[in-house]
């Protein structure tokens, strides 16, 4: 059993250091190519909003978008609300009227339908665009005012077919926020990695941009198991077009402030993206599709999976240690004073040394150093500095990783069973 | 549009430096390895010499040479005993996270029991006879595998606690009971009437599990110390 564990350990070890060393290379190899399209005449875009049960935020969405710094007569907004049960359609032809008042080229059009689901709200505007780009944003998200113009300059070929921005958690409070601010910063630099060997699956709904003629061509959106993001990039990879970050266009978004609706958030993540990969498993592992195919949707597979073994030969490997422990302090009354003093006047350098187990503080070192290199790029992309978020950092670390492995747990669950997954 | 390309050199070049990467860290392991066996090596040889030493010198009090030297005697005693009690434990400790080098470790494994029932031996035969020094207890600790001996390892722990209280007051020595290649052990236990694991016997008197309070009344009825009963009665 041992040396199972241990076999199973070292490979999963080796894949994953040769995945980081991978893209360390492109890292140092690649330098980011930072040439903008420099515009005379911005082109159009139009902006879909999707919407459902969004009261509380549709009004400030809406304010924000009419704020982008980009020409009003070259912008045309639609929100689409997908049969909201609440306020939202009223609250969001009152905001759009009063901004149209206010600034009379705005054109804002509010479609409504009945519920049939994030994809069909898109489609459902995209029928009426005819804007070379468009945009789609989700309407818990807040764009900077320079995001539009900085997202539209990355377009530099014809081969580019959409662009994301940077994500950032909205005003962070609670400790399952600010984790999560880490978490996408994170991301978001591996991502500016990927970018360099156009090898990102995946465009989040808040203000991906996209080449309208490309996704009309590819017959618009599609349910793509509840996540249409990742099955719109998959196909636009699919045809070998670009799919780019921009690493200087920031959008603020909204995320589960609570860990029943973050493990369902990304229940529905894992679930959707393990499916989609299925659906489209002809690209996996296939050279034609360059470091996409061959390197990077392949680690898309098995991240999930790893995660899950390794929480589980932690939790096997950790049985021994805690029972001795607590039987440890238990023959100390848990009194852990008593229990430190005892220990550190009888502390032997000699021992000390001799007993360092060398393997596990090697992989500590090295995944600690790869840690930091992320957490230092991570705030560099994110162009912030670690304010107060120690202990979010700490858990970040430290406890979110077994949070992800009972998630991941749940999305084998789910794959296996075949249950369905509710989106909201 | 472009077909895409893959860069193969970068795909080889990776592997090579994780390959690296880990060859090393297997190496380090390895030095680490030899390092200890090394250390085990060397402790033991001195602790046979001082095996020698102690014993002679215990002869010689004996033979009313040094009949006065009790005192000396204890004190040597103490310190090998100490050194003894810490390198066994590390050895099992360490014994049981490798699988490598097992029959290396086996062999070593036998030295150091002999040793500990070597001190053990003489421990009795200074209490009988240099009584003035003989204020300690000694306790012969019978233990066997996770299997065998569920409760084994609180009875560890037990001990050890008690040790690191008492200090020069308790001595401990722990023997394996699967361990066949060493028939001494068997021996003692049939001598004890050590029939159930964990056994223990406390200056000659046969118990199976001690509880913390259990083990710590009988302690404290033996010692006269007053400044160890302070820390466990």
């Amino acid at each position: 059993m041992i040396l199972i564990t241990n076999v199973i350990i070292n490979v999963i070890l080796f894949i994953s250091l040769y995945y980081v060393v991978f893209w360390m290379l492109v890292l140092l190899e690649e330098p980011k190519k930072n040439a903008k399209v420099v515009y005379k005449e911005w082109p159009e875009v139009s902006i879909i909003i999707p919407m459902y049960n969004e009261e509380e935020n549709i009004k400030e969405t809406i304010q924000t978008t009419c704020k982008l710094d980009y020409p009003s007569d070259k912008l045309k907004i639609y929100v689409v609300d997908d049969g909201s049960k609440d306020n939202s359609l009223k609250i969001a032809k009152n905001t759009a009227n009063e901004e149209m008042k206010k600034n009379p080229q705005l054109k804002i059009t509010i479609l409504h339908q009945e519920n049939k689901g994030k994809y069909a709200a898109i489609n459902n505007a995209l029928e009426r665009i005819d804007t070379p780009f468009f945009a789609t944003l989700d309407a818990d998200s807040y764009p900077e005012k320079d995001a539009l113009k900085n997202l539209l300059q990355e377009f530099t070929t014809q081969k580019v077919g959409a662009v994301s921005p940077i994500l950032k958690v909205k005003n962070p409070k609670k400790a399952i926020e600010k984790i999560q601010w880490f978490e996408y910063s994170i991301n978001h630099f591996y991502k500016s990695v990927l970018t360099r060997k156009n090898a990102i699956h995946v465009t989040p709904g808040p203000l991906p941009v996209f080449r309208t003629k490309l996704v009309k061509e590819l017959g618009g959106f599609r349910e793509g198991h509840k996540t249409e993001d990742m099955d719109i990039a998959m196909r636009i990879q699919e045809k070998n077009y670009e799919i780019k970050q921009c690493d200087e266009a920031v959008v603020y978004t909204k995320t589960p402030n609570n860990l029943k609706s973050l493990a369902k958030q990304r229940i529905r993540w894992g679930v959707g993206g393990l499916r989609n990969l299925k659906d489209y498993s002809h690209m996996l592992f296939n050279k034609e599709y360059g470091d996409f195919g061959l390197f990077q949707l392949p680690m898309v597979l098995f991240s999930g999976i790893f995660v899950v073994i390794t929480i589980l030969l932690s939790v096997f490997n950790l049985r021994k240690p805690i029972k001795t422990y607590f039987l440890l302090f238990k023959t100390y009354d848990f009194n852990f004073k008593e229990y430190i003093i005892d220990s550190l006047t009888n502390f032997n350098k000699e021992f000390f040394f001799l007993n360092l187990n060398v393997k596990a503080i090697s992989i500590s070192i090295i995944f600690l150093s790869i840690s930091i290199f992320l957490l230092y790029n991570g705030l560099k992309i994110f162009n912030e500095r670690l304010e107060k978020k120690g202990i979010a950092l700490f858990s970040y670390f430290f406890i979110y990783f077994f949070f992800l492995g009972y998630v991941w747990i749940l999305v084998l669950r789910d794959m296996v069973f075949r249950r369905e997954v509710k989106w909201k | 549009m472009n077909k895409r390309r893959i860069d193969k050199r970068r795909y080889i070049v990776s592997f090579v430096i994780t390959l690296a990467i880990f060859s090393l860290g297997y190496f380090l392991g390895f030095v680490m390895e030899n390092i200890r066996i090394d250390y085990f090596e060397e402790a033991y040889e001195k602790q046979e010499l001082g095996f020698k030493s102690l014993q002679l010198q215990y002869q010689l009090a004996e033979s009313n040479i040094l009949k006065e030297n009790c005192k000396g005697l204890k004190e040597l005693f103490n310190t090998f005993v100490q050194d003894l009690e810490q390198q066994r434990s590390r050895l099992e400790a360490y014994s049981r996270e490798t699988n490598i080098n097992e029959e290396e470790f086996k062999v070593m494994k036998r030295k150091y029991t002999l040793s500990q029932i070597n001190f053990w031996y003489i421990a009795n035969l200074l209490k009988e006879r240099c009584p003035e020094e003989g204020d300690f207890v000694t306790i012969l600790y019978f233990y066997g595998d996770e299997k065998d001996c569920p409760r084994c390892e609180e009875q560890g722990i037990i001990l050890d606690y008690f040790k690191l209280k008492l200090g020069n007051k308790l001595f401990t020595f722990a023997l394996d009971s699967n361990f066949e290649e060493e028939p001494t052990i068997q021996l003692l236990m049939s001598t004890y009437n050590v029939s159930s694991l964990p056994g223990l016997v406390v200056d000659s008197k046969t118990y199976g599990f001690l509880t913390k309070e259990e083990l710590g009344e009988i302690l404290c009825s033996k010692i006269e110390d007053e400044e160890a009963m302070s820390k466990i009665c």
